[in-house]
């Protein structure tokens, strides 16, 4: 009888240990397995910010681009909202993080918040956006472009050019068409980027007026009156994810390109800036950028900006030597 | 439990995992939306506007005179196209530049007066001449436009400036208003809501003919009564004034005699040649080469355009002594580039001067009824010639009233065959040439107008200047001055120099020593002339001057001292006192030849309020040898009337005179008499 139950325990010993066996085996290991794979594979998503917040130039367009690509590359990051806080800037630094910005919305959605203001080339790049918050009395819109009229150079006995316009590339009747090339295709940007949203006439619009962020929404330039958080709610729910986390793109990239570096975004001959931030810490320091494209005059501290197409509100302004 | 269960429950807690962490984390998969494209085919660029124009100028007879005397913002090429234009039309081009001559002079002869940009505003006097030139049939150009700026020194900080002040500080004076604006227009345009598309013009008004459009690259908006030119379309809208509609940037106004542009770059070197520009150009060019003012004596030798024949009304011969003494009028002549020939007898057709006495009016009778002018000779004086004039009697002058011809000159411009004929007519030669030298100078103070009727006094060359030996253009020396102007004295205002050596000039070689800029003179400054006036004018005199001002109580010649108070004050009995009137004690004296105006002569009022010297009888020398006269004592006005205030010395053949009065304080009718008189007996003349 004892040796039967001795049996019979040792038999039972021997089943819960092939079940417990069993258990880890098909179960408990798969479980474990698979929630490490799980976490690998399907990290926790989260919404990216990039910060458009300095004068648009080739330096800031080139750091837009690196945000833009670090949310491409980042597995977690499936939505991306674009706070802009910028007067806007050259033409083809501004058409560059337009570009990119459209090309993300292939990918993952952008939402646009927009700060203190997006003006001229920030609220061109604002529309590779969408939805588009503001706060209400954010500055928005300043549609056009400017430039300085050419030199009209004669002929010179000292110089021989190959051609006319060679030393000017430019005349006054060719301005004017680049001038309002840029215009109208600035004007083309936000008709079909809003499209049956916008209720401003191209030539109202083209008076270059910013409008206050209530008055926006009305104007349909932009979607919603509401805070930088309910942008990205909204990023989140145009993805499709929950229970995501923020991660500051612009903080990534600064550690990741700029950690032992000052940022400098600035032209290099600034004899005179205004320095602005980041609004991001790194973990070394604080990190600094201006926010102040080209030279100021000493004596007036008017900005003074090389030759070119300016897709800018800024009225202190001087043609650069 | 079966292998294939064991490998399901293996493969379902591989994914449960994963499953859960998709169903927490995720609700759905992006799906992205069209996204927006611009096609660039959908730009519509704007295109050359350039236009060619085929100017077909016609001569013009105008003669434009160009403003760069009001810091006017100019660059160099600026009014080259519109220059060229008057040049095609032969038009002269003239530029006043505020320092070379003086505006009144270069308006006689200008058809029309262009300004543009200025940055400095006109001043009252120049806003009057204008006003007159234009109210003459004289045309004025207004040019603003707003990318000029006055001023701007960015090295110190300062921002630019408005020039519209400048430009409406005259172009108010004519109803028109320019605003410091710029029209814009956002749908019809050439390539820039600021280079704006003007379609809409005024009907028959030669300046905007044959316009279809026209480019306005920067132009502003301006308000007049008069006739809007160019009206911008319902889509013009000015940058300042919101809302406002029916806005023009081109005005005619003050009855079409004032153009005013808003724009100045369209006549610029390159926009001249958009749209119809040009032609508005060579419009503009036609208008100003036209010379629509009626000229009158006081724009001689203007008022005539063409070749002026010199006709004497005599009988026989010609006066050679009127010939050569009317060689001012014929050096007027010349320098104006108008040719003068004498004639015996006036050609039908041609533009004349008439000159001849007062007994010589057939051939000027009919223009002189027309004229309302009457002459009443007595008989028996009509035999008179130029050469020896006796004839007496009466001027009538329609509207004026009747005058003695003794001393009486007229100047009569007749336009009745649509030409300029100026008669010239006194009672002798003398006073003939007086009119000529007027006529010449424009001289025509105390002159009395009645249309076309210019009557003068040529009292003082009959009855007190001896014509005959003070006249030095027949030959002989010129007498020469020295006028003495004391003018670094204290309290004083004026010594009324000027007008003294203005009156003097004209005969006699006037030197004017200055002692605020010129210093004392020495006894070397004070060698060399004929006669001296030492003038004070209402200068009070102080103790200082007494040491330095020795030398001119010691002049050696015939010496004049005039002003409120000429000498030291303690060297006489009497206080200064206030002067207000002067009369005349001896009429029959040289001093006061030709005073007209009546034995009590009121003064004009002193600007300085200095007294003037009060002298009593016992002041005055008792000196045998020296003849004494007084001539002119205080008036029942002022204090100490009967006190001399003219005295006139002669000693041994050396005269003197002391004049205790300002001379701008003589009525301006009398100041040339008495600068004359005093002069010619200061000579011995």
């Amino acid at each position: 009888m004892l040796e039967q139950l001795r049996d019979f325990l040792k038999g039972a010993q021997t089943g819960y240990l092939r079940w417990l066996g069993n258990l880890v085996l098909w179960v408990v290991f798969p479980l474990a397995l698979g929630g490490v794979a799980a976490t690998t594979l399907l990290p926790r998503p989260a919404v990216g910010i990039i910060r458009l917040n300095v004068e648009i130039w080739s330096g800031s367009a080139t750091f837009i681009h690196q945000q833009v690509e670090e949310a491409r590359q980042d597995q977690r990051i499936r939505a991306v909202v674009v706070q802009i806080d910028s007067p806007g800037g050259e033409v083809v630094a501004t058409q560059n993080i337009y570009l990119d910005l459209l090309e993300l919305r292939q990918d993952m959605p952008v939402v646009g918040s927009i700060d203190s203001w997006a003006a001229s080339g920030a609220f061109y790049a604002a529309m590779a956006t969408d939805p588009i918050y503001a706060r209400p009395s954010s500055d928005v819109g300043n549609v056009g472009v400017w430039s300085y009229f050419p030199p009209t150079l004669g002929v010179d006995d000292v110089v021989l050019a190959s051609g006319p316009f060679k030393l000017t590339a430019s005349n006054y009747d060719e301005f004017l068409r680049n001038l309002e090339g840029v215009r109208q295709e600035f004007l083309g940007t936000v008709t079909s980027a809003r499209g049956d949203r916008l209720k401003i006439s191209p030539v109202d619009l083209s008076q270059g007026l910013t409008y206050p962020g209530r008055e926006a929404v009305q104007l349909g330039l932009i979607d919603a009156v509401g805070s930088q958080n309910e942008a990205v709610e909204r990023a989140a729910k145009l993805a499709r994810i929950a229970h995501y986390e923020v991660i500051d793109l612009a903080e990534l990239v600064i550690e990741k390109y700029y950690s032992d570096t000052a940022i400098q975004l600035q032209a290099p001959s600034n004899g005179s800036q205004a320095e602005g931030t980041l609004g991001v810490s790194s973990a070394d320091s604080r990190a600094s950028i201006t926010s102040w494209y080209g030279e100021a005059d000493p004596h007036t501290g008017e900005r003074r900006l090389p030759p070119g197409l300016y897709l800018l509100y800024d009225v202190r302004l001087r043609r650069g030597q | 439990m079966k292998p294939g269960t064991k490998v399901i429950i293996f493969l379902v807690a591989l994914f449960l995992p994963l499953a859960a962490r998709a169903v927490w984390f995720c609700r759905g998969v992006y799906r992205p939306e069209q996204l927006p494209q611009l096609s660039e085919g959908q730009l519509a660029l704007p295109t050359s506007e350039y236009k060619i124009y085929t100017d077909q100028p016609q001569a013009g007879d105008g003669r434009v005179i160009i403003d760069t005397a009001h810091t006017n913002i100019l660059d160099v090429d600026d009014l080259t196209p519109l220059k060229e234009r008057l040049a095609a039309r032969s038009v002269q081009v003239l530029i006043y530049d505020g320092f070379s001559s003086a505006l009144e002079d270069e308006l006689r002869g200008a058809s029309a007066f262009v300004t543009a940009v200025p940055a400095s505003e006109f001043s009252s006097f120049e806003q009057g001449e204008l006003a007159e030139f234009v109210r003459s049939g004289g045309k004025l150009l207004l040019i603003a436009d707003p990318t000029r700026f006055a001023f701007s020194d960015p090295l110190i900080g300062l921002p630019p400036e408005s020039a519209y002040p400048a430009i409406n500080s005259l172009g108010n004076a004519f109803g028109v208003v320019f605003y410091d604006d710029y029209l814009y227009n956002q749908v019809d345009n050439a390539g820039n809501y600021r280079i704006v598309r003007y379609r809409e013009f005024a009907e028959n008004i030669s300046l905007v003919s044959g316009l279809d459009s026209l480019i306005l690259p920067s132009a502003g908006s301006i308000h007049s009564q008069g006739t809007a030119l160019i009206q911008g379309d319902e889509n013009t809208r000015s940058n300042l004034r919101q809302g406002a509609q029916a806005l023009t940037p081109v005005m005619l106004a003050a009855d079409g005699q004032v153009l005013a542009l808003g724009d100045l770059t369209f006549l610029t070197p390159q926009f001249h040649t958009l749209a119809d520009n040009d032609r508005f150009l060579s419009n503009i060019a036609d208008w100003l080469a036209v010379d629509t003012r009626q000229r009158g004596l006081r724009d001689f030798p203007f008022l005539f355009k063409g070749p002026v024949e010199l006709v004497q009304l005599l009988d026989d011969t010609v006066d050679p002594y009127l010939v050569a003494s009317s060689s001012p009028l014929l050096a007027v002549f010349d320098q104006e580039g108008i040719p003068v020939t004498l004639k015996e007898e006036a050609a039908e057709g041609m533009e004349t001067i008439y000159l001849g006495t007062f007994d010589r009016l057939d051939e000027v009778q009919d223009t002189l009824d027309a004229a309302g002018v009457t002459v009443d000779l007595p008989a028996a004086e009509t035999e008179s010639t130029l050469e020896e004039p006796e004839s007496s009697g009466e001027v009538g002058v329609e509207g004026m009233g009747t005058f003695l011809a003794q001393g009486s000159g007229l100047l009569v411009v007749d336009r009745s065959e649509g030409i300029a004929k100026v008669i010239v007519l006194a009672q002798d030669r003398d006073s003939v040439l007086e009119m000529v030298g007027r006529l010449a100078n424009r001289d025509f103070i105390g002159c009395a107008e009645q249309g076309e009727v210019l009557l003068c006094s040529t009292g003082e060359a009959t009855y007190g200047f001896n014509s005959e030996q003070g006249d030095q253009s027949g030959g002989g020396e010129t007498a020469s001055i020295l006028i003495i102007s004391v003018d670094n004295r204290v309290q004083g205002a004026r010594t009324g120099t000027e007008e003294l050596g203005a009156a003097l000039n004209e005969f006699y070689q006037v030197t004017i020593w200055s002692t605020s800029i010129d210093g004392i003179p020495t006894s070397d400054d004070l060698s060399g002339y004929d006669a001296y006036i030492v003038n004070s004018g209402d200068y009070a005199f102080t103790g200082e001057d007494q040491f330095g001002f020795d030398g001119l109580f010691s002049i050696e010649g015939p010496v004049m001292y005039l002003g409120e108070q000429p000498l030291p004050p303690e060297a006489l009995a009497e206080p200064p006192a206030e002067l207000l009137d002067v009369q005349v004690v001896d009429s029959a004296h040289p001093l006061v030849a030709g005073f007209q105006i009546g034995p009590v002569i009121d003064l004009l009022p002193s600007e300085s309020g200095v007294p003037a010297l009060v002298l009593s009888p016992g002041d005055l020398s008792a000196d045998p040898a020296s003849e004494t006269s007084v001539v002119m004592a205080r008036g029942p006005q002022s204090p100490g009337e009967g006190s001399p205030v003219l005295v006139a010395r002669a000693e041994a053949g050396q005269q003197s005179i002391l004049a205790l009065f300002s001379f701008y304080r003589l009525p301006e009718e009398l100041q040339a008499t008495f600068a004359l008189n005093a002069a010619s007996w200061l000579l011995g003349e």
